[in-house]
């Protein structure tokens, strides 16, 4: 394909994916409007809250809302990241430490992370530190199996060709094992973000007194339909941001893939 | 056959040697395999030595204890003299499969730099050394390439290049060109030979293709049967530079290559079906 006629593919893309938006927009606006329910509010109703109540009034979303959750999210993802990547390559380059511990990680894996909440309540209290917990403890397991699969995947002979040119062992995991094994590991992370995203609205909506989830609660004690559809759309907005962002990182990082 | 060309003092100096060198897999279960059988022979600096025999006769084996990366069962080999327990760093392998043996999330010329970069040559040096393999094999213009961007052929010459850029004394090479079309492989013969007198190397190149094994080597060394052992040594005196048509059409060409392929015919008919083992 040459290269115009890949942008006018493009463009075409774009152009019917907007469509698809407006559209949609469209029958949600005739079908509010016709119904005309209290809990089902106009696109224009929901919009116009987003723009006044979060946007025009952006220092107080940011330092109540939208600035604690991202901190609780990003600190639980970036520590189970962090964490989960050295136990995995750990477990993927040992077969028999990988045959002590999988049982474990695979029961732990089973039990549905927000049902760990109650738990991690009395033990951690309502404050941060649980739902950077309960953030971080939820998003490990897929991060760690991804990077377990990931490393042992590994042609041994990328390993047998750096040892050939006596690269040392710290290095050739941080130079072959890693990289060898980012596609996979993006993998998990790209999993584990929406895990995360659930999991700290879950934890804003159980105990806390300020975040987006709390916004969102309060907008619903409060019976204020408007705001709690205005807070579900921010959320989403939030979630496809941070997708986007992880999704451009990864892009950048294994641009080899697409050579 | 010579065992003994440390005591050859006025000769050549010795590169590498191999002694009694026994490897067995799976010793003591049902699955035990015989490989290496006693293979004795040795390497002089500056010569260019082929290994070839039948196929699964162990040659991988072989090239994996001479290269420090496994050990053999019992035997020494040894490298200027040194005994080779882990891969010594005068000594570097180019593998068959170049597309798993390239890293292919470097671009070419970072994967020429990376076991340079790794044993503290500075950047200047890591440069030119880099600069200069490429252009050696006829990359030069390809350095900001993916692997993935090029040919199986043009991916063979990256990891001769890495090879080079590492400037080992001696290379030891498995097989590098088993896996590309006919044309790709004469041109990268004539590379590799244009290199080792150019750049004063010493080859030691296991092959299974007894034309290419008589076209650039100075000596042929023939292997058995698993368990191998040494069945011949022969020395190619045709003189160089040797021409792909002109070489391969001499009557000494087609004498020693017949003398060759004969004897691989003959082990491969002893106590072993052929075709067995080596992929």
């Amino acid at each position: 394909m040459t290269v115009s006629a890949r942008t006018r593919q493009r463009i075409k893309d774009v152009g019917l994916q907007i469509t698809v938006v407006v559209a949609v927009l469209l029958v949600w606006k005739i079908w509010t409007e016709r119904v005309d329910s209290l809990y089902f509010p106009t696109p224009n109703e929901v919009l116009s809250e987003v723009w006044n109540g979060w946007i025009l009034d952006w220092s107080n979303t940011w330092n109540d809302n939208l600035q604690p959750s991202l901190t609780r999210l990003l600190a639980g993802f970036f520590l189970a990241s962090f964490f989960a990547i050295i136990v995995g390559v750990a477990i993927g380059r040992s077969r028999t430490l990988g045959d002590y511990v999988e049982p474990i990680i695979h029961f732990v894996r089973s039990i549905p992370p927000p049902a760990l909440l109650p738990l991690f309540l009395v033990l951690l209290g309502i404050g941060d530190n649980m739902k950077v917990v309960l953030i971080a403890v939820g998003v490990f397991p897929p991060i760690l199996l991804n990077t377990i699969d990931g490393v042992r995947s590994i042609d041994p002979l990328y390993l047998d060709t750096a040892q050939a040119y006596r690269i040392s062992r710290t290095r050739r995991l941080t130079h072959v094992v890693l990289p060898a094994a980012a596609p996979k590991i993006f993998a998990g992370l790209r999993i584990s973000l929406s895990i995360a995203v659930i999991l700290m609205v879950i934890s804003e909506l159980i105990a806390a007194t300020n975040g987006v989830g709390f916004r969102i609660l309060q907008a619903q004690r409060q019976f204020k339909m408007v705001d709690l559809w205005a807070g579900l759309v921010v959320l989403g907005a939030m979630g496809a941001g941070l997708n986007a962002l992880l999704a451009l990182i990864e892009r950048r990082i294994l641009r080899w893939r697409r050579a | 056959m010579s065992t003994d060309s440390t005591s050859n003092e006025s000769g050549p100096r010795q590169s590498l040697a191999a002694a009694d060198l026994h490897h067995v897999y799976g010793k003591g279960t049902t699955e035990e395999h015989h490989a290496l059988g006693g293979i004795t022979f040795s390497v002089d600096q500056g010569e260019f030595v082929a290994i070839v025999g039948p196929s699964g006769c162990g040659k991988t084996t072989l090239l994996r204890c001479l290269s420090g990366l496994m050990a053999p069962t019992s035997g020494t080999v040894t490298l200027e003299g040194t005994a080779v327990d882990s891969v010594p760093k005068d000594l570097t392998l180019v593998f068959q499969d170049y597309r798993r043996s390239l890293y292919p999330w470097l671009r070419v010329d970072a994967n020429v730099e990376f076991p340079l970069k790794h044993s503290g040559i500075d950047k200047p040096e890591r440069v030119e050394r880099v600069r200069q393999a490429l252009d050696d094999v006829g990359l030069t213009g390809h350095a900001s390439k993916y692997p993935g961007q090029l040919s199986g052929g043009m991916q063979q010459r990256v990891s001769i290049a890495r090879a080079l850029a590492y400037r080992p004394h001696l290379l030891l090479m498995d097989e590098p060109f088993a896996s590309v079309d006919a044309q790709t492989r004469s041109s990268l013969e004539d590379v590799l030979l244009d290199v080792w007198q150019r750049r004063n190397k010493t080859v030691l190149f296991v092959t299974h293709d007894i034309d290419e094994s008589v076209y650039l080597a100075d000596r042929v060394v023939v292997l058995s049967n698993a368990p191998s052992h040494v069945l011949a040594e022969i020395t190619i005196d045709i003189p160089r530079p040797r021409d792909q048509i002109e070489t391969k059409a001499t009557a000494e060409f087609v004498e020693l290559r017949a003398e060759v392929a004969r004897l691989i015919r003959n082990a491969g008919t002893r106590d072993h079906p052929p075709g067995e083992g080596e992929a």
